[in-house]
């Protein structure tokens, strides 16, 4: 026994508790989103350093996230003109908001995928919650999208973009895009710290997945004349529909397709985020001895 | 009698051996089938511990004994196969100094992260810092980026920072060893206060006369079993042979 007034923090007496007890993993989803909360601050810390990172030691800092989507924007263009027909010309604008929209979605997974890897040296030595990773890479990719939009400013007004309702479908395209590209990175992240494949296999997955969502076509383009047959089978990528949601918010123009397509995108964006969320946080204790 | 401040229950621990290739796949797909296949290594075993309030209690042994992995199954890094651990309060482990920091950025940023990551907040972190850039010497520095600082001046950085923490259980793994010697001597001090703060201390360290004067018990760990537990001369005589 310590005497009185020896050491008044030894006197605090704590129950003896486990560290490492897990919930039920259906709960999995509500204790990541109190975990995040609690730790918002260090969060916060973890996107600031991202950012800051991505913007530092070059010459133009922040307009590189100008200047990618534009040059690819380019590129795209004139590939576009080369091998099909001469594009509408609002069709530089469409595929700038795809550019932005669908690098939102592949940084974000390849990002959150390789989070527990990158992040090994923290992970062995400090002890927090390990969804911090993932979810830090989804924010900051999200906010150094937001930041690029700026770009799409003179395409607005050259195009006499209207401001309607639709303007509401860009949070819900982008929340969707979000939802769905962590909800596969968190699922992900643990079984690349086991075999670093995983990366690898996402990356041309991402190649593969590009041509077959709608950054360089437009849902419009798909549903036109002959091309209408295959129209289900595109719909069954759930991005297609988020990057016509943020589209038709910038541009103003509505697009329609069956109900039944946009629940389904909507269940399968959220659904992910829900179970990449579940498998995470089952097997990410047993993925930190891979490190 | 004292409570228990850290309860280890019989736990076991073991690191999947994976090879590397096509070997590692089929061992994979071989141990989802039947995981009694499963080739492991068994890095802890059948460690039960009882840890009382007021103690600091030494652990050695030889490189790959299990000691760094006892340590982080205590604070929560890895979790046992079998058996459980049990803490009181949030355990602190003092390790590695410097890991988690970013070349890029600044002492200042750096500090900032790494506070966060000990669980600080803003407001904690800015009233600390001028102590912490005090404490570790980096006067203008502090703003530059920190590929620019020796690893003395990282580690420096990194125990100012961790050195604000005040845990009630303090975990050490053999960080003295750093800097030059000053530096060494300097951060012996910062730790000594730590170790005072706190009520209780596990330490791992391979400096037997450290530990036989500040600890009041030392655990020998052989290939993760434990091989003696008792008084410092106990342990220290058991490792040797004699």
């Amino acid at each position: 026994m310590n005497p009185a007034g020896e050491n008044p923090r030894v006197a605090q007496v704590r129950e003896l508790a486990c560290l490492t007890t897990k919930r039920h993993t259906i709960l999995a989803p509500f204790v990541i989103a109190r975990d995040m909360w609690e730790h918002r601050n260090m969060l916060e810390n973890f996107i600031r350093r991202d950012v800051k990172l991505q913007y530092m030691n070059s010459i133009v800092g922040y307009f590189w996230s100008l200047i990618e989507p534009l040059t690819l924007t380019i590129i795209y263009y004139i590939f576009f003109t080369m091998i099909v027909v001469r594009p509408s010309e609002a069709y530089a604008f469409w595929v700038i908001i795809g550019v932005l929209n669908w690098a939102f979605f592949t940084k974000t997974l390849t990002t959150s995928t390789a989070s527990l890897m990158s992040a090994r040296g923290i992970i062995k030595q400090v002890y927090f919650p390990r969804e911090i990773f993932p979810v830090s890479k989804m924010f900051s990719n999200l906010f150094i999208t937001c930041m690029s939009m700026v770009v799409l400013i003179p395409f607005m007004i050259r195009f006499d973009s209207e401001f309607n309702s639709n303007i509401a479908l860009i949070p819900v395209g982008f929340a969707l895009t979000g939802c769905l590209a962590l909800g596969l990175g968190m699922a992900l992240a643990p079984f690349n710290a086991k075999f670093q494949d995983v990366s690898h296999i996402v990356r041309i997955s991402v190649r593969a997945g590009f041509f077959l969502s709608p950054v360089m076509w437009t849902i419009e383009m798909a549903q036109e004349g002959s091309r209408a047959a295959y129209l289900d089978y595109i719909l069954l990528n759930p991005m297609v529909i988020p990057i016509s949601m943020v589209r038709s918010g910038f541009t103003g123009t509505s697009f329609h397709v069956e109900p039944f397509f946009m629940w389904y995108s909507v269940i399968f964006c959220v659904g992910s985020l829900l179970f990449g969320s579940m498998i995470f946080y089952k097997s990410e204790s047993k993925a930190v001895k891979h490190l | 009698m004292r409570d228990s401040v850290i309860r280890v229950e019989n736990i076991s621990l073991d690191f999947p051996l994976v090879a590397s290739g096509l070997r590692g796949l089929v061992s994979t797909v071989v141990g989802v089938i039947s995981p009694s296949r499963r080739r492991n290594f068994r890095a802890l075993d059948q460690i039960d511990l009882d840890i009382k309030e007021g103690e600091v209690f030494g652990v050695i042994g030889n490189n790959g004994c299990g000691k760094s992995t006892l340590l982080r199954s205590i604070a929560g890094i890895y979790t046992p196969d079998k058996g459980r651990v049990l803490v009181s309060g949030r355990p602190f482990l003092l390790a590695g100094l410097g890991t988690g920091f970013s070349d890029q950025l600044s002492g200042r940023q750096n500090a900032h992260l790494y506070g966060s990551m000990l669980g600080h907040s803003k407001q904690v972190i800015d009233e600390a810092l001028p102590e912490i850039i005090e404490y570790s010497e980096l006067d203008e520095f502090i703003d530059r980026q920190l590929k620019t600082y020796s690893s003395g001046m990282k580690a420096r950085l990194g125990l100012a920072v961790a050195s604000t923490m005040q845990p009630d259980v303090l975990l050490i793994d053999e960080v003295l060893g750093v800097g030059d010697p000053i530096f060494k001597e300097k951060s012996k001090l910062r730790i000594q206060k730590m170790v005072e703060g706190a009520s209780t201390v596990v330490i791992v360290s391979h400096s037997f006369g450290l530990l036989s004067d500040i600890c009041s018990r030392i655990l020998l760990l052989e290939k993760g079993r434990i091989k003696c537990l008792g008084t410092p001369q106990e342990s220290i005589d058991a490792y040797y042979g004699r």
